[in-house]
């Protein structure tokens, strides 16, 4: 079955050019938000099979997204693979403690984005 | 270089302190013998981590070397780089600690200003190498043909981080080569209107595309500046004062001799917009680099984060100053001075 994947991430270029690479690449449906408020209320609606979310977005970042995504019953159980432009050891280490399925750091390439999503969530490409 | 010597009984009460430890925190002898260092020189949170170090320390000798942040007798945080070594007696049992301690205040700020500038340089590098590298690598694996509509947009995004790394890279270039005095100012007398006008005249496509009209008025003076850093001021805040207004507003440019009382005289150019407006409590840090009102500004509006502080530092480097004035909701208004009469003249 085609998976379902959410990206959250306030820039243009980063959603659009994630959203080609996942669906010519997997075949998958992603769906895009711009912001951590848009992102909860399409996880909300939508039955995803994953989220990718930006560490760093203005308003709601993606530590408080998380946060209200694990507060709700219905998305909590949806798997979260943060995607983060940090990439100082000790800024890496503070996410690891969270309630995620893995890191990926910026940037990516395409195929890559793809093994990386597959590996960490066990899906068989 | 001074170094601090404290001494504490086993229970955490101060037996000895040197001179420069009084003097580094405003306190005299008695005011400190027999009091208990951790309700003394630790703040709330400091408190129960240094009590078990220095239990650790005394128990296993542990933490020969360690650092923490010690309050003054007017509250301020010193930073405090320790030595400490554990007194015993006769018997080998513990009495107490004497630790050397180095004020290491301004290098810590420094290292931690430096790791915050390299986390927020690192990020603002990231996001347009991702946007490139990930359409760049679709095109070059032939995932997506260039010639398709998905392939047009590929090469668009990746055109776009290009430009955007471009402009980051040569802020980042230009601010570090002004705060660092590599660059001389080429000052020469200027007439002021000219240089509105060259300004006003760079920024009047933008603003005919965002439907924003410009206003400027003129003050027929002359002035001794770098002409092209001073455009460089002018369109630069002409640019965000553009990019900030809704459309079929009005952005005006004024400048007109300004002599405060006592003050030698300035010529006053003020940049006024009808935006969204800045909170007040981001009136200073919005000229600091990369600190914008909202963070996603420079990815939406196309700018680096650094603009403000280029324009800070040529407007300093020209004996001015910058600020803004600014109600949300209604607009800002950006001004900065330039002495009439050059600086050392």
């Amino acid at each position: 079955m085609t998976k379902c994947v959410l990206v959250i991430d306030d820039d243009l270029g980063i959603r659009t050019i994630t959203q080609i690479s996942l669906k010519a690449i997997a075949n998958w449906e992603v769906l895009a938000a711009a912001s951590g408020q848009e992102g909860i209320a399409i996880a909300q609606t939508e039955p995803l099979d994953a989220i990718l979310l930006d560490v760093m977005m203005p308003e709601m970042d993606g530590i408080t997204t998380l946060e209200h995504l694990q507060a709700n019953p219905i998305t909590q159980t949806i798997p979260v693979i943060l995607l983060t432009a940090k990439a100082q050891v000790f800024e890496q280490q503070q996410l690891t403690e969270l309630p995620v399925r893995g890191i990926i750091t910026k940037p990516f390439k395409a195929l890559e984005l793809v093994r990386q999503i597959c590996l960490l969530l066990n899906w068989h490409e | 270089m001074q170094l601090i010597v404290v001494g504490l009984d086993i229970n955490g009460n101060i037996e000895y302190v040197n001179p420069f430890f009084l003097a580094l925190t405003g306190y005299s002898l008695e005011e400190v013998l027999g009091k208990s260092w951790f309700d003394h020189f630790l703040s709330l949170s400091q408190k129960p981590t240094t009590s078990l170090v220095f239990q650790e320390v005394l128990e296993h000798n542990f933490h020969p070397h360690y650092q923490n942040p010690i309050l003054t007798k007017l509250g301020e945080e010193r930073m405090i780089a320790w030595s400490n070594t554990v007194l015993q007696d006769i018997a080998g049992k513990a009495i107490g600690t004497i630790s050397i301690g180095e004020d290491i205040t301004e290098r810590y700020t420094i290292d931690r200003m430096k790791a915050e500038f390299i986390s927020v340089v690192s990020h603002e590098l990231r996001t347009p190498l991702t946007s490139m590298q990930a359409a760049l690598s679709l095109l070059n694996e032939k995932i997506i043909d260039p010639l398709s509509e998905e392939g047009e947009v590929t090469i668009q995004i990746a055109t776009e981080g290009t430009d955007r790394l471009v402009r980051l890279v040569n802020d980042i270039l230009d601010l570090e080569r002004l705060e660092s005095g590599k660059v001389r100012l080429e000052t020469h007398l200027c007439n002021v209107d000219d240089l509105v006008n060259t300004a006003v005249a760079q920024m009047q496509e933008m603003a005919n595309q965002a439907e924003i009209m410009l206003e400027a008025s003129l003050c027929h003076l002359q002035v001794t500046v770098d002409s092209d850093r001073l455009i460089q001021v002018l369109s630069n805040l002409l640019s965000n004062a553009v990019k900030f207004s809704p459309q079929h507003s009005v952005v005006r440019l004024s400048v007109e001799p300004h002599t405060p009382e006592n003050n030698p005289s300035f010529l006053l150019f003020a940049v006024r917009d009808e935006g969204r407006g800045i909170p007040a409590d981001q009136l200073e840090s919005i000229f600091d680099r990369f600190h914008q009102v909202d963070a996603s500004d420079s990815r939406k509006k196309g700018g680096t984060g650094l603009g403000l502080a280029i324009c800070r530092s040529i407007v300093q480097q020209h004996g001015g100053e910058i600020w803004v004035e600014s109600t949300v909701g209604q607009g800002s208004t950006f001004y900065f001075t330039i002495p009439m009469k050059p600086e050392g003249n």
